[in-house]
């Protein structure tokens, strides 16, 4: 499917870690000879060589919450202006209500607004630009807010043993807020993006909810092939029939974001879709895969300092669903904040 | 590509030394040929001989020789 946005722009970027970044070798790779040789070889094929893990109290909402204020902050933006909040995770605060309603109050934002939680892992960035974007477009609404991320370690920190799934080695922490602005001048945001079910169990967390309560909840379930042939394979189809639908070719690009699922991924669509390894921002050595983060993450950590004004952007998320998403649009990369470091978190009455 | 060009190809896949592997070990026993190993055999595939591998044809390789049998154009 596709869509177009209109009179919208990407206004600005922020995203926020929690304040401490472990290296996989300090922590896993110096027990033994055995372990090393696993880790090296997990960071040559991955690309990952550490992630910031959130302490016990801190989840993502809270990293999405420093984001935001920081845009809010710095742009001097209308509260009662905010018109949309979407908040991407799969691991949001509570099991109700969403936590997009959460953060409207932390943060200050008037009642003339919808705020809602989507359920999206990797594709959630460029999914959730299409869903804040849309409604935009027919609303009186003049500014929207996306933030993405995930508290991924939480759940996934291996114990001492190195028996572990190393998979779960590929997960980091961190949080995101874009702020979309009404613009009559702004460029059209074109959107393509695919959705297929069928393959829902691909990657799963089948247990502690509702359908399935009575098992532990921390599971995930990888089905490593199926996932990265459809990554290599797929993935690159669309971004080569959006670039198709607008004329271009990869040289049209300054950059090309990926969501940072894993090096050996990245590098394949890289090569299916003509882009050069240095057009594609990667952040993943130092984040590891951030889920619907890594691609404003990325963002973050290579053009905060880059003052290159309006820049020709292709994004693509991919992953569970599964489902995948790209889109072409412009941003201004002066408009992309350094990252912020926190270990603050919200003290709820629970 | 001859065989010993296909075995020195999957060396530098597996990531072990030159004329470790043979076409009859059994690919259980070998150390390297873990998860990872087997994802980059699949882009061995895909940017050498433009085969994509499913993950039914990855489960149904007990030896180095059926991966070996594969590796045509």
């Amino acid at each position: 499917m596709e869509s177009c946005i209109r009179g919208i722009s990407i206004e600005a970027v922020s995203a926020a870690v929690p304040d401490r970044w472990l290296s996989l070798a300090d922590q896993f790779g110096n027990t033994s000879d055995a372990n090393r040789k696993i880790i090296k070889k997990f960071t040559k094929n991955t690309g990952v060589e550490g992630r910031f893990v959130s302490t016990y109290n801190q989840v993502n909402s809270d990293w999405c919450y420093a984001a935001a204020k920081k845009i809010i902050e710095d742009k001097k933006i209308d509260k009662n202006s905010i018109g949309v909040i979407v908040y991407v995770t799969q691991t949001s605060d509570y099991r109700k209500p969403s936590t997009a309603t959460v953060l409207q109050y932390r943060l200050g934002i008037g009642e003339d607004c919808i705020a809602f939680d989507v359920n999206l892992g990797c594709s959630g960035y460029v999914c959730g630009l299409n869903i804040v974007g849309s409604i935009m477009m027919e609303s009186k609404a003049q500014y929207g807010l996306l933030m993405c991320g995930e508290t991924a370690s939480r759940d996934k920190i291996p114990t001492d043993s190195i028996e572990f799934n190393t998979g779960k080695l590929l997960f980091g922490d961190a949080g995101s807020a874009t702020l979309l602005k009404k613009d009559i001048m702004a460029k059209n945001i074109n959107f393509m993006y695919k959705t297929d079910g069928s393959r829902y169990n691909a990657l799963i967390a089948p247990w502690g909810f509702y359908r399935n309560p009575y098992k532990s909840a921390d599971i995930d379930i990888t089905d490593d092939i199926a996932v990265f042939n459809f990554s290599t394979n797929e993935v690159p189809v669309l971004i080569n029939e959006l670039m198709g639908k607008m004329g271009c070719t990869a040289e049209d690009y300054d950059y090309l974001v990926l969501h940072q699922s894993n090096k050996l991924i990245m590098s394949q669509i890289e090569k299916k879709t003509g882009f050069s390894s240095d057009k594609s921002i990667k952040a993943i050595d130092k984040f590891a895969n951030t889920s619907s983060a890594s691609i404003p993450v990325s963002l973050v950590e290579k053009l905060a300092l880059v003052n290159n004004g309006v820049s020709h952007f292709m994004l693509c998320g991919y992953g569970i669903g599964l489902s995948w998403c790209a889109v072409d649009c412009y941003m201004n990369v002066d408009n992309v904040y350094p990252l912020i470091k926190t270990d603050e978190y919200y003290e709820d009455d629970y | 590509m001859t065989e010993k060009e296909k075995l020195e190809l999957l060396e530098e896949t597996f990531e072990t030394d030159e004329g470790s592997l043979n076409p009859d070990m059994k690919l259980e026993e070998i150390e390297e040929y873990d998860s990872m190993t087997k994802l980059s055999l699949i882009v061995m595939f895909d940017d050498e001989f433009g085969k994509k591998i499913s993950g039914d044809q990855i489960k149904s390789f007990v030896y180095v020789k059926d991966i070996l049998e594969l590796m045509e154009k």
